[in-house]
C-alpha cells in the first residue's frame, strides 16, 4: 500500500520540486550562474579593474571611459534612429521615469533626446541608467562588504592566536589551526570576485529559501489526511481489514518520503547557490572560529562540517514541521481548515524566525537563544548572506546533538499522536 | 448459510431519531433496503459496516458481534458508499490497486481481477486515465469494480445505480445475480427498478422504522386486488392518496375508489408507494 500511496503523492512532490527549482532560477541572476561556471560579467570585471575603495573616483573614471568609448554618442544615435517610431513599451518607462505621463508626444521625445546629450547620462534610457547604476552599486557594496569581512576575519585570527598563546585553555591547542586560517586569509586577493545574490531587491530572494521550503513542505503535507476525510476515503479505510492505524502509518511513511524528496531538492539548490557564491574553496575547511559568530566557541569543527550539521538540523526541522502539519491534517476533515492550521503553524514559526530569536548572532555561548535557535532553523538567512564572505552566522553547533535528539523525539511524539488520534478522528467524521 | 443480523438498532442524531429499534436478518442472496430519502437506510448501512455505533442494539455475523469481530469481519466485507471515496489524482488502475491493498490482496490478484471487472463494467479503456477525468457514471462503475474486488462475502451497496445508464444498470443486476448464491448482498436504494426482479428480500424503511419486510412476492401478494388505475380527472374519496407510475394514476385501497377505476396487477412500485403513503 505504501507504494500506491507514494505513487499518489509523487506528482505533487515533483510539482513542488519543480516549483522550488523555478524559485531558485528566478531568484538567481544569469550573471551569477556565469560566475558559477567560471565566467565573469563585464561590469564585475570593470569594477575589479578600477575600484580601489573611492566611489567618487570610480564613477569619474567610469564617466570618462564611457565618453572615451563613444558609448554616449552611440546611445544618442540609437535614439535618433528610432525617433518617434519606437514601440510604446520601450518609451513609456522612459517617460514615466522622467516624471512624464500620458500620450507620447513630440516635445517629450525632443526633451528626452536633449537629456541624453547631458553629461552624466550614460545609456540610452533613464531606466537603463538607473539599472546600470544599481548594478554597479550592488557590486560595489558586495565588494566593500567582502573587504571589510576579510579584514575582520584576519583580525579575529590574530586575536585568537594571541589568546591561544596567552591563555591556558582549549584555544591553546587551536593556535596552529588559527595560524593556517590566517595564512589562508592573507593569501586572499582583495579584488576577489564576489556576487551580489543577496543584495538584490527582488520579489523572490534565494536567501529566503528556508521560507520557501517550509511553505512547500506545508503545501505537500497539509491535505494528506484532511483530503482523505474530504474525499470520504477514510470511510473505506475504516472498513478495511488492514485497519486505520496501518494505513495512517503507511501514509505517514509515504508523506515523509515525499518531504525528503523536497528536502533533497532544497539541499541541491543550497549547494548550487553556495558553490556559486563561495569562490574561495578553502572556506569549507576553515575552522569554525574563522566565522565571527563562532569566534569564542571551543569546538574543532570546520565550516563545511558545520554546514552539513546545519542542513541536517534543517532537514530534521522540516520533518518536524511536516509531523505538526500531519497532525493538524488528521484533526481536520476540511482541506481549507487544514491549510489554515498549517499556515498558522508556519506563520508562527516565521514570526519567531523574524523576531531574531532564532537567528541571533551572539558570542554568548550559553545564551538561551542558542539553545532554541535550531528549532527555528535559525541563522539560515545569515548563513546564505555571509558564506560568500566566509562568515557563517549561527551559534548552534554545540547544541546540535541535543536539539537534534529533541527534534527527533518531538517528531516521533507528533507522529505517534497522529497514529493515536487517527481512529477516533475518522470515526468521529464518519459519525457526522 | 451465513447470517448477518441486526437487532433493536436505535440511533439518534440530536433531536432526530434516525433509527428506532429496527431489526432484520440478511443471508445469502440480495436484500434490498428500500425507503425514501431520510428513512434511515444509510444510517443502518453505516451501523452494519461499523462506521457508526448504535445507541442501542447490536449487529452480529453468525452470532458474533461485528464490533468485536473487527478485522475478521472487514476481511469479508466490501462496501460501496453513496459518495464515491476516491483520490482524484489516481488512475483507475491505481485506485483498484489501492482498494486491493486495503483488502490485503496481492498485486497479481488485483491485476487479474481488475482486468475482468473493468472489462465487465466497460471502463477497461480508461484504466490508465486519472479519475478526475472520469464522468459520474464512470466513477460509479469504477467504485463498483473496487467493491467487487477480492471476492467479498458481504457486499453492501448504497445507491449503486446512481449515474449508470439503463444498459449499465442491467449489467450490474446481472453481475449481482451471479454473485448472490455465495454472498450476502445488501442494496440500499430508493429506486425500485434497481432491485425489482433481483432482490430476494425487501426491507422497507420509513422514518427510522421497518415498515414492511419479506420476500418480494410476499409483499406484492398482500396488495393483490388493492391496486387501482384511476382516470386522471377522477375525484377521490377523502383520505385516499394517488400516485403516478409509468404515466398512470394509481390508487391503493380495498375497494374501487371511483367510477372508471380499473384493478391492475400489483408490483414492487406499488408496495413502495403503499408503504410511503401509509400514515
Amino acid at each position: 500500500m505504501y507504494q500506491v500511496l507514494l505513487k499518489g503523492q509523487l506528482p505533487k512532490a515533483l510539482l513542488i520540486v519543480l516549483l522550488f527549482m523555478c524559485i531558485l532560477f528566478i531568484s538567481t541572476k544569469a550573471e551569477e550562474s556565469s560566475l558559477f561556471w567560471g565566467l565573469t560579467d563585464s561590469q564585475t570585471k570593470y569594477i575589479n579593474e578600477h575600484y580601489d575603495g573611492d566611489r567618487n573616483k570610480f564613477f569619474d573614471t567610469f564617466n570618462a571611459d564611457y565618453d572615451a568609448a563613444d558609448e554616449r554618442v552611440k546611445a544618442i544615435e540609437n535614439f535618433t534612429m528610432y525617433d518617434g517610431e519606437r514601440p510604446d513599451e520601450v518609451l513609456n518607462p522612459v517617460i514615466q521615469a522622467a516624471g512624464g505621463g500620458g500620450a507620447l508626444n513630440v516635445e517629450m521625445i525632443k526633451w528626452r533626446r536633449d537629456m541624453l546629450a547631458m553629461p552624466g547620462v550614460f545609456s540610452e534610457t533613464v531606466s537603463g541608467d538607473q539599472g546600470l547604476f544599481m548594478g554597479l552599486e550592488r557590486r560595489l557594496n558586495a565588494q566593500e562588504k567582502f573587504d571589510i569581512n576579510l579584514l575582520s576575519n584576519q583580525e579575529i585570527m590574530r586575536r585568537s592566536i594571541k589568546r591561544g598563546q596567552n591563555e591556558a585553555s582549549i584555544y591553546h591547542e587551536k593556535v596552529p589551526m588559527y595560524e593556517t586560517a590566517l595564512a589562508q586569509y592573507d593569501k586572499v586577493d582583495p579584488d576577489f570576485d564576489v556576487i551580489d545574490t543577496y543584495y538584490v531587491d527582488r520579489t523572490l530572494d534565494y536567501a529566503d529559501n528556508d521560507y520557501y521550503i517550509i511553505i512547500l513542505v506545508a503545501l505537500c503535507v497539509f491535505s494528506v489526511f484532511s483530503g482523505c476525510a474530504q474525499s470520504k476515503v477514510s470511510n473505506q479505510i475504516l472498513v478495511s481489514p488492514g485497519g486505520i492505524r496501518l494505513f495512517t502509518l503507511k501514509q505517514i511513511g509515504a508523506t515523509l518520503t515525499v518531504v525528503m524528496i523536497c528536502l533533497i531538492a532544497y539541499f541541491a539548490g543550497s549547494f548550487f547557490i553556495l558553490t556559486a557564491g563561495n569562490q574561495f574553496s578553502a572556506a569549507w575547511g576553515l575552522p569554525i572560529q574563522a566565522i565571527v559568530g563562532y569566534e569564542n566557541i571551543p569546538l574543532a569543527v570546520s565550516a563545511g562540517t558545520f554546514l552539513v550539521i546545519h542542513h541536517g538540523m534543517k532537514a530534521l526541522f522540516c520533518i518536524m514541521i511536516a509531523a505538526f502539519i500531519l497532525l493538524a491534517s488528521m484533526l481536520s476533515q476540511n482541506n481549507i481548515i487544514s491549510a489554515m492550521l498549517s499556515v498558522g503553524i508556519c506563520g508562527a514559526l516565521m514570526l519567531l524566525y523574524n523576531s531574531d530569536i532564532g537567528a541571533v548572532r551572539t558570542n554568548e555561548l550559553f545564551g538561551v537563544q542558542n539553545k532554541i535557535a535550531p528549532l527555528f532553523i535559525g541563522g539560515s538567512k545569515l548563513l546564505f548572506e555571509d558564506l560568500p564572505y566566509l562568515l557563517i552566522g549561527d551559534t548552534t553547533v554545540h547544541y546540535a546533538l541535543v536539539v537534534g535528539i529533541t527534534m527527533i523525539v518531538m517528531t516521533l511524539v507528533l507522529l505517534s499522536l497522529t497514529l493515536l488520534v487517527s481512529k477516533p478522528a475518522m470515526k468521529w467524521r464518519a459519525a457526522r | 448459510m451465513s447470517e448477518l443480523k441486526f437487532q433493536n438498532i436505535s440511533k439518534r442524531f440530536g433531536k432526530k431519531q434516525a433509527l428506532n429499534s429496527v431489526s432484520g436478518v440478511f443471508s445469502e442472496g440480495i436484500t434490498a433496503l428500500l425507503g425514501s430519502n431520510g428513512a434511515g437506510k444509510t444510517t443502518l448501512m453505516n451501523i452494519i459496516t461499523t462506521l457508526l455505533t448504535p445507541d442501542n442494539g447490536n449487529v452480529t455475523y453468525n452470532g458474533t458481534d461485528v464490533f468485536t469481530l473487527q478485522k475478521d469481519y472487514y476481511s469479508i466485507l466490501s462496501v460501496q458508499f453513496q459518495t464515491q471515496p476516491m483520490y482524484k489524482s489516481y488512475t483507475a488502475d491505481e485506485y483498484l490497486e489501492f482498494c486491493g491493498a486495503l483488502k490485503g490482496l496481492d498485486k497479481k490478484t488485483v491485476r487479474e481481477q481488475s482486468t475482468v471487472l473493468l472489462q465487465k463494467f466497460g471502463i477497461i479503456d480508461a484504466r490508465k486515465k486519472k479519475i478526475r477525468a472520469f464522468s459520474g457514471g464512470m466513477k460509479q462503475r469504477l467504485a463498483l469494480c473496487g467493491t467487487f474486488l477480492g471476492d467479498p462475502k458481504i457486499i453492501i451497496l448504497d445507491e449503486p445505480s446512481a449515474g449508470l445508464d439503463i444498459y449499465e444498470r442491467e449489467e450490474l443486476k446481472n453481475h449481482l445475480c451471479t454473485l448472490k448464491k455465495e454472498c450476502i448482498i445488501i442494496i440500499s436504494t430508493h429506486i425500485v427498478s434497481d432491485i425489482e426482479n433481483i432482490a430476494d428480500r425487501i426491507i422497507l424503511l420509513k422514518e427510522g422504522v421497518v415498515e414492511a419486510e419479506g420476500e418480494q412476492s410476499e409483499l406484492i401478494e398482500k396488495l393483490i386486488g388493492k391496486v387501482w388505475q384511476v382516470p386522471e380527472e377522477a375525484e377521490l374519496p377523502s383520505g385516499v392518496a394517488s400516485y403516478h407510475s409509468d404515466g398512470r394514476r394509481i390508487v391503493i385501497c380495498d375497494e374501487s375508489p371511483c367510477d372508471g377505476a380499473v384493478m391492475k396487477p400489483a408490483d414492487l412500485t406499488d408496495v413502495y408507494f403503499n408503504s410511503i403513503a401509509k400514515r
